[in-house]
């Protein structure tokens, strides 16, 4: 919006700037005035990418995919031409575009350097090198809290002078000693080094000019020589704030999002070039077939269809469909989440009523029940594997125990029932409920607790004095006013639940997905069809399908707590 | 000060990215790398080797730390063997954590190591997709090269030609170990329950199907949890019971289904009926490896590769025998994995001089030292390597189950394995739980396997 006012206004033809006081101004001044040539010159090579990439043709590309490359010089061509035309006419508007367009291309050029100069592929191998720096660090955070005793000891100047030139001295061998323990002295000989080739030498030149325009720009002289007031500043400011989660978004999120939406209506193995087939993927996967026997108990059903398998059998009715695993993959989601939503939902919202409470000690139980939400799920899928073994696990184990003292106890014959949980079919889909449920409590109970601390007291008061017991205290004010949190408690777990991968991946490893797909999922399965089968298109269709879902849940949840909210 | 800190910051930031600028220099050795100080065994790949110092990376998929350090020293060792070939070792991910999914992921991107192990059943997938590289030119230019130094099984599908059908052609890579089950045996445990002793059966030939039940029998008659038989779901250990009966997983020319012919199902029949019998054997899809740890299994199927966690942490006396006969004798698997060669390397030839490097008997006899691999190599030194590494005393019933018909394990050239096997798996688990009758798995197995395996 406040862009929009800022283009909408009349451009400014500004006034005789003020002269310039000293050499930095002097230099921005002089960038400043150059800024339409940089302009024109970024508009013409926008262009000639442009130009070339389409002489270049969409060689083994598809139309989309050329199109999706062609948009981002396209565009930045069309925002360098306008600023051209804008810092000619000195226009704050100008100015606005000139900053973006190069910052674009000031990111754009230093991304590739680092690139070219093999940074990315470095971080590995300064990732092996950082333990090594840890020590001086540590020498660092001694520095650091040095900083409290100087708070103690300001009484005394002379003392508090040493110690802090001290500090400072800490601070800096810290800082020499993590670099060079790093390798940084290393990095920056073979990135001096690097200088002498041609590409990187005009890369860094080439960034280190538009970072100095940039700045420029930005900065007091270019405000002033096109006339910009506070608020086109804050335009900018707010713009160049967001841009890093902008540019992250588009990158990194839309971008896929939209490259998955038309694999999905692609045949495509990652090697070879996707081949466009509309909607077959979606076809293959939602396509049933149902079928009513005459004979139950025939083992292949006769008259379906070709590529159809069966799926589930009632009776005389059979369902199959071109994609079984799909639907099993589905029906398993959608039992589980029958599972697992109320046990992570429920158990949360008695946890936050007790931990709401003034009793000794509450703040470690409220940490001590947060702790499975910050733990790694794959450290917490194993530990369960091993909790879980029918034979040693301590489950079955505190089971058998059980059942073995009530016998005795009481005289009774229960039979120990020696539950293989993640090997019998059965019970592997709520074994791993269980494990769902127990990691996502602590969350959810902490988003209760914030819930339950908005209520007033003073309604539990009145409802006190008007003779209304605990329960009805519970029921009649603390679940009706905790519902916007309840919804989206619901909410997220009905999203986590629907994602299901890790827990059933670890758990039923060597065979994910089993006993006898008994433990399948949507993703699990769109994994195996993109990674293991390398049928990307439909792979990606399988995420639509599952986004579909998942939008249809969270939609009519939204509608009922709307309805709620509205008391229909 | 604000200032200052700001600059500070700035500059250290700026500072550890020029650091990360390091790490990409090392894709080529500097020119003055020492030479070897040795001869190196392997000879050059062609008479005139590049002298130009390249660094060849490479990748394996240790099951554990140890062996990803002996993997460290391999890679020390073939860098020295070949002069100016620096290998840089990368530690790949486990089974579980999708290794070989993240290796083709990384050749769709183009940055897959030049050099990687893959299991045998990912082969055809990898050379059909373009991600390995045929290395029979260098092969062919290396007068020291044969393909029959390496078992016969892993070189039928490495030497695969996928235009013909038949082998002999092109090469995929070289066999870096096999590997077979075993019996592992928990001789306290058959001690106790009077059993006779498995390895004398074997011994005198009577290790036959009915007296693998007998013994189970009694061991699992010790109660208190204590099982006679115990093995993981995968394809392997099903698999043999198959082999064994003279079935088996397809055709003769491996390009349609043969789940549901008499022998098969015979051998799915012996199979059920293990997971049957009363406290027999742990159940079906329960992991067995921690339960034999703990002694509660007698006898415990699995490969050559569980022998470095049981050396470490079986606190029992043990043994290993070959698996038992069946109607057909033998019938053991012949598990393979490859080095394979990226197509996409930049150093196609030195890369074969890794592969060959890695194969060699020297490097071979370093691995075989964790006791977790047999020497791909045939011939009477790599046996006797292999012998030499005890526990288990029997180290010889792993030969003899590779010698007794073993059966190579393979990819399918015709079809996909990942999805034949996801088809098999499911089914096989739903007969072995009672989910489905043997007579409808024949009834319906091949359709669905051919149709999802095949696309027939």
């Amino acid at each position: 919006m406040s862009a929009l006012t800022v283009a909408q206004r009349p451009s400014i033809q500004a006034a005789a700037p003020p002269a310039p006081t000293g050499p930095r101004e002097r230099i921005a001044a002089l960038l400043v005035t150059l800024v339409p040539w940089l302009q024109l010159g970024l508009t013409a090579l926008g262009a000639l990418s442009v130009v070339a990439i389409i002489l270049g043709g969409p060689v083994g590309l598809p139309l989309p995919i050329f199109l999706f490359i062609l948009a981002a010089p396209v565009l930045f061509t069309v925002g360098a031409g306008l600023s051209t035309i804008g810092t000619f006419r000195r226009t704050a508007r100008g100015r606005v575009l000139a900053v973006v367009t190069d910052y674009l291309a000031f990111l754009g050029l230093f991304l590739f350097l680092l690139h070219v100069s093999g940074v990315y592929l470095g971080m590995d191998e300064l990732a092996d090198s950082f333990g090594s720096g840890l020590p001086w660090l540590g020498l660092a955070l001694l520095a650091f809290l040095l900083g409290y005793v100087l708070d103690l000891v300001q009484g005394n100047p002379l003392l508090h002078r040493a110690l802090r030139t001290v500090r400072l001295g800490m601070l800096a061998i810290a800082l020499v000693g993590f670099l060079v323990a790093v390798g940084a002295p290393r990095g920056v000989v073979d990135f001096a080094l690097g200088l002498f080739d041609p590409l990187r030498a005009g890369l860094t030149v080439g960034a280190v000019v538009l970072l100095a325009f940039l700045l420029a720009l930005w900065g007091p002289v270019g405000k002033t020589r096109f006339g910009a007031n506070q608020r086109d500043s804050d335009v900018l400011n707010g713009i160049l704030l967001v841009s890093p989660n902008l540019l992250g978004f588009l990158g990194f999120f839309a971008g896929p999002l939209l490259f998955s939406l038309y694999v999905s209506l692609s045949e495509w193995d990652a090697f070879s070039q996707p081949v466009f087939v509309g909607l077959r993927n979606y076809i293959d996967i939602l396509s049933v077939q149902f079928v009513t026997l005459t004979d139950p108990n025939v083992a292949l059903a006769p008259g379906l269809q070709q590529g159809y398998t069966e799926v589930v059998r009632v009776g005389s009715f059979l369902v199959a469909a071109k994609d079984k695993l799909f639907w099993i993959s589905l029906r398993n989601i959608l039992l589980f989440a029958a599972i697992a939503i109320p046990l992570a939902v429920g158990p949360a919202l008695l946890l936050a009523s007790l931990l709401n409470s003034k009793v000794r000690g509450v703040r470690f139980f409220r940490a001590i029940y947060f702790i499975p939400s910050v733990a790694g799920v794959v450290g917490i899928a194993i530990i369960w594997k091993q909790l879980l073994d029918a034979t040693i696990g301590w489950v079955n184990y505190l089971i058998t125990v059980s059942v073995d003292w009530l016998n005795g106890m009481f005289g009774l014959a229960l039979v120990d029932p020696k539950i293989g949980w993640l090997s019998d079919p059965v019970t592997a889909l709520p074994a791993i409920a269980i494990v769902f449920a127990w990691t996502s409590v602590g969350f959810n109970t902490v988003l209760f607790l914030a819930g339950l601390q908005g209520i007033p007291a003073d309604l539990y008061e009145a409802a006190s004095i008007d003779g209304a017991n605990r329960w009805q205290r519970f029921r009649n004010i603390t679940l009706p006013s905790v519902a916007p949190t309840t919804f989206f408690v619901v909410a997220t777990s009905t999203i986590l639940a629907l994602q299901l991968f890790t827990e059933p991946y670890v758990l039923t490893s060597p065979n994910p997905g089993g006993p006898n797909n008994a433990t399948l999922t949507p993703v699990m399965y769109l994994y195996n069809s993109g990674f293991k089968n390398f049928e990307f298109g439909y792979a990606s269709a399988v995420a639509w399908v599952l986004f579909g879902l998942i939008f249809m849940f969270t939609l009519v949840q939204y509608r009922r707590q709307r309805g709620d909210a509205a008391g229909n | 000060m604000n200032k200052r800190l700001r600059w500070l910051t700035l500059a250290s930031a700026a500072a550890v990215l020029v650091a990360a600028c390091s790490g990409a220099t090392t894709s080529v050795a500097p020119a003055s790398v020492a030479p070897a100080t040795e001869a190196p065994s392997v000879a050059p790949a062609t008479d005139a080797p590049s002298a130009e110092a390249v660094t060849i990376t490479f990748r394996t998929r240790p099951d554990n730390d140890a062996e990803a350090e002996v993997y460290k020293d391999v890679a020390a060792k073939v860098s020295e063997m070949l002069g100016n070939v620096t290998v840089e070792y990368q530690k790949g991910g486990t089974e579980t954590a999708g290794y070989q999914d993240t290796i083709k992921t990384e050749a769709a991107a183009g940055t897959a190591p030049d050099v990687f192990w893959i299991p045998g059943t990912d082969t055809a997938e990898f050379a059909t997709k373009g991600i390995t590289l045929d290395l029979r030119q260098y092969a062919a230019a290396d007068s020291t090269y044969k393909d029959a130094d390496y078992y016969e099984g892993p070189m039928f599908h490495l030497t695969f030609d996928p235009a013909t059908g038949k082998p002999g052609g092109p090469l995929w890579g070289l066999p870096r170990d096999v590997s077979t089950f075993g019996l592992y045996l928990n001789m306290d445990l058959i001690a106790e329950a009077g059993a006779e002793d498995p390895r004398e059966l074997a011994k005198n030939g009577e290790w036959t199907w009915a007296k693998f039940e007998e013994v189970g029998a009694k061991i699992a008659a010790l109660g208190d949890g204590v099982k006679g038989y115990g093995a993981s779901s995968w394809w392997g250990p099903y698999g043999v019971w198959l082999n064994g009966a003279g079935g088996g997983f397809f055709n003769a020319d491996r390009t349609a289904c043969a789940l549901d012919t008499p022998e098969s199902i015979a051998g799915l029949t012996q199979l059920k009926k293990v997971y049957d019998t009363e406290n027999f054997a742990l159940k079906y899809g329960e992991d067995p490896e921690p339960v034999f740890l703990a002694g509660k299994i007698g006898m415990f199927q699995n490969g050559r590769w569980a022998t470095p966690n049981i050396r470490t942490n079986a606190k029992f006396n043990w043994d290993v025998v070959a698996l038992p006969d069946g109607p057909k004798p033998g019938g053991n698997w012949l598990f393979w994995g490859s080095y394979a060669a990226n197509a996409k390397t930049a150093n196609p030839e030195a890369a074969w001089r890794v592969v060959q490097a890695l194969t060699s008997p020297e490097i071979q006899a370093m691995v075989s030292e964790l006791g977790a691999n047999i020497p791909s190599r045939v011939g009477d030194q790599a046996k006797s390597d292999f012998l030499g590494f005890t526990p288990p005393a029997n180290n010889q019933a792993f030969l003899d189950g590779l010698a007794n018909n073993s059966v190579a394990e393979g990819p399918l050239w015709a079809g996909s394995w990942p999805k034949y096997d996801t088809v098999m798996g499911a089914a096989v688990a739903a007969v072995v739980n009672g989910e489905t009758t043997i007579d409808e798995f024949k009834a319906t197995i091949c359709a669905e396997a051919n149709a999802e395996g095949f696309g027939s």
